[in-house]
């Protein structure tokens, strides 16, 4: 009983995909975390020299130009860089502003702190640092647009999560098609289980197999083993029981016969020998259907080509007294030439079992017909009787082995229609049967 | 008249012997070797084989026996499920077969049967209800009175009366009419002389058994 059921390809991809996802947020934080500090230090670096820079560029000028202030010559557009902008600056003297970067109007007055800062101007972030020259008096202010240092940091980020974005569902894809690939020789056996009849217990064999799957295919074969034994030595014992019994039989029918006609003037004892031959006859009856289920089912033989017509005619011929014994009639409609693949003593058997239980079914005086055609690739052996036929209840049972209809009724074993149902797997044709119109019954097999 | 079985069965070779001694003098062995033996020494009008013998089986016996010209009536027991067994033994030459477990009485009508035919030539009188079949004189007779037949009609009735009580195939009758007379046979011909006998001998007297052939019931 399976309880629970879970999708092995699911539960790797879950497997596989979650680690993978988490340790790209992992990685990705920490790269974040450790970018954005870095970076704030290279830039405020940066920062700090390039207000080093201007003082040392600057410092003797203001110094020599004390009395008049010095202006910057507008800047060469051609040679700027994007950032550029975002970098201004402010040189101050003694709380004077001595001269400052075009775009530094938007400051105001205020000066800031000396050292890092951060302020807030016109809507954007500005990161500034101001340096005092204690010796000079001069103070330099540069300020630079945080959003430089947002871009960059967004850039960094973006180069990492992207490729984790389009990369997971591609590894996903390749696990799902990858554990699908190595589920296939296990889709492959189920297969092969599947497509089996119910006799066939040979092993499984799949040359390419994956090492991880071939215990459980030796495991398999070995039950099979086990059980193709267990079910050998059912039938042999069978096999054995009904032929040591048949003779004896034979031989019982024999004497009783022998007695009953030297009992003929003595009809007590007659009567008895009667009864007596009756029951031989019914156990003979029984140890012929139980050989030939043996038989049938442990049969190795090879199909061969067996010509049907002849042997239908032949076996009804033997069958024949039979029917004269209950003044019964047997009618066939054999049509000639009729060849087919299969197991001769097999067919015989279950046209026999067919036309036994047609004699055994219907009254004394009645009809029994017998008829063979092809059409169309179809082979359909017919065996109709005008008895009583079946209840409609009872048409999909009577195939089951001992199944009887009235078990107190006392006639047939119930094993004359497995028998027949046997042989017709065997062929891979199929057996139907339907009640006639008005009283009748017709066992219809039909081979492919 | 005497009766060879073969029959390895101690049991059932008992009471088959003591069945066949109502009507015969009956040797019973269990093997095929000491049937070969039996049958160098004794004149048997019968030989009753089963198949299944220890050692060799009755179908060798048969075919070594047939090899030998030596053309004894053979009444074969096999088993029935074997049906192969059956044809591979009609077509080595066995003259009738049987079914175990077979009825004591459905085998001394066969065994009759095949001794009558076999003493063809020296007993042609048969009598068959009311009529007399005299093979030698090619004449049938019905209450004293010679029926004229043609000779194909009495090919027809030569083998029905020899196989009394047993269904004939339309083609074992033709190919019997073939060996009498050698003529070309038309596909209606053996409907056309059954009717024909049917009117002469009685209506009744043969039987159709359609799709299987003829039969005259015992």
């Amino acid at each position: 009983m399976i309880k629970k059921s879970y999708s092995l390809r699911l539960r790797l991809m879950a497997l596989i995909g979650g680690p993978i996802v988490l340790a790209g947020i992992i990685v990705g934080g920490m790269a974040l975390m450790f970018t954005y500090h870095e970076i704030g230090e290279v830039y405020d670096a940066q920062l700090a020299q390039a207000a080093k820079l201007l003082l040392q560029l600057t410092q003797h000028e203001i110094m020599d130009h004390d009395r008049h202030g010095i202006s910057l010559e507008p800047e060469a557009t051609d040679f700027s860089h994007l950032y550029e902008k975002k970098l201004w600056f402010r040189i101050w003297q003694k709380g004077r502003l001595i001269t400052q970067s075009h775009e530094a109007d938007a400051f105001s007055n205020t000066i800031a702190s000396p050292g890092f800062s951060k302020q807030c101007t016109k809507g954007f972030h500005w990161r500034f640092f101001v340096y005092v020259d204690d010796k000079t008096g001069i103070t330099v202010e540069v300020a630079e647009n945080q959003e430089v240092r947002t871009e960059l940091i967004l850039q960094i980020l973006g180069s990492l999560v992207l490729p984790g974005i389009i990369f997971l569902p591609l590894i996903l894809l390749i696990v799902w098609i990858g554990t699908t690939k190595s589920l296939r020789p296990i889709e492959s056996i189920a297969n092969q289980l599947n497509l089996r009849n119910a006799q066939d217990l040979s092993p499984i064999c799949d040359g390419k197999a994956p090492r991880e799957i071939i215990p459980f295919i030796l495991s398999l074969n070995r039950l099979f083993l086990r059980v193709n034994e267990t079910f050998q030595r059912e039938r042999e014992f069978t096999d054995n029981a009904a032929h040591e019994l048949r003779t004896p039989l034979a031989a019982m029918k024999t004497q009783t016969q022998v007695l009953a006609r030297k009992a003929v003037q003595i009809p007590d004892s007659k009567e008895g020998l009667d009864n007596l031959h009756e029951s031989i006859n019914r156990a003979s009856q029984l140890v012929e259907q139980l050989l030939s289920f043996a038989r049938l089912q442990s049969h190795s033989d090879q199909p061969e080509q067996v010509h049907l017509s002849f042997l239908v005619e032949d076996v009804l011929r033997e069958i024949h007294p039979l029917v004269l014994q209950r003044s019964q009639s047997l009618d066939a409609e054999v049509e000639p030439g009729i060849y087919l693949q299969g197991y001769p003593d097999a067919l015989g058997i279950l046209l026999r079992n067919l036309v036994d239980n047609a004699i055994k079914y219907t009254p004394e005086g009645g009809a029994i017909t017998v008829s063979l055609s092809r059409n169309a690739n179809k082979t359909i052996l017919t065996v109709s009787d005008n008895g009583s036929g079946i209840p409609e209840e009872h048409l999909d049972k009577v195939f089951q082995r001992f199944y009887r209809i009235n078990k107190s009724a006392g006639t047939g074993s119930g094993l004359g229609l497995s028998i027949a149902k046997w042989v017709t797997d065997m062929h891979h044709a199929s057996v139907t049967m339907e009640n006639l119109q008005p009283h009748g019954l017709a066992v219809r097999v039909t081979f492919e | 008249m005497r009766i060879l079985l073969v029959e390895d069965d101690k049991m059932l070779g008992k009471a088959t012997t003591a069945g066949l001694k109502t009507a015969y003098a009956v040797d019973w062995c269990q093997t095929a070797e000491e049937a070969a033996d039996a049958l160098r020494t004794t004149e048997y009008d019968l030989v009753m084989l089963d198949i299944n013998l220890p050692v060799k089986s009755g179908l060798d016996l048969l075919k070594e026996m047939r090899g030998k010209k030596d053309e004894r009536p053979v009444l074969l027991l096999t088993a029935r499920d074997a049906v192969r067994h059956r044809i591979e033994g009609l077509n080595a030459g066995a003259d009738d077969y049987l079914t175990k477990p077979f009825d004591l009485d459905e085998l001394l009508a066969r065994a009759a049967a095949l001794i009558r035919r076999s003493k063809g030539q020296t007993t042609p009188k048969i009598l068959q209800g009311d009529i007399i079949f005299d093979r030698a004189a090619h004449t049938a007779t019905k209450d004293g009175k010679v029926i004229p037949l043609s000779a194909r009609e009495l090919a027809v009735l030569e083998i029905l009366i020899n196989n009394v009580g047993r269904v004939i195939s339309k083609t074992r009758i033709e190919e019997h009419i073939y060996d009498w007379s050698n003529e070309e046979i038309e596909s209606n011909t053996i409907e056309v002389h059954v009717s024909s006998l049917r009117r002469k001998l009685g209506k009744t007297f043969i039987k159709t058994i359609r799709g299987l052939g003829y039969m005259i019931a015992s």
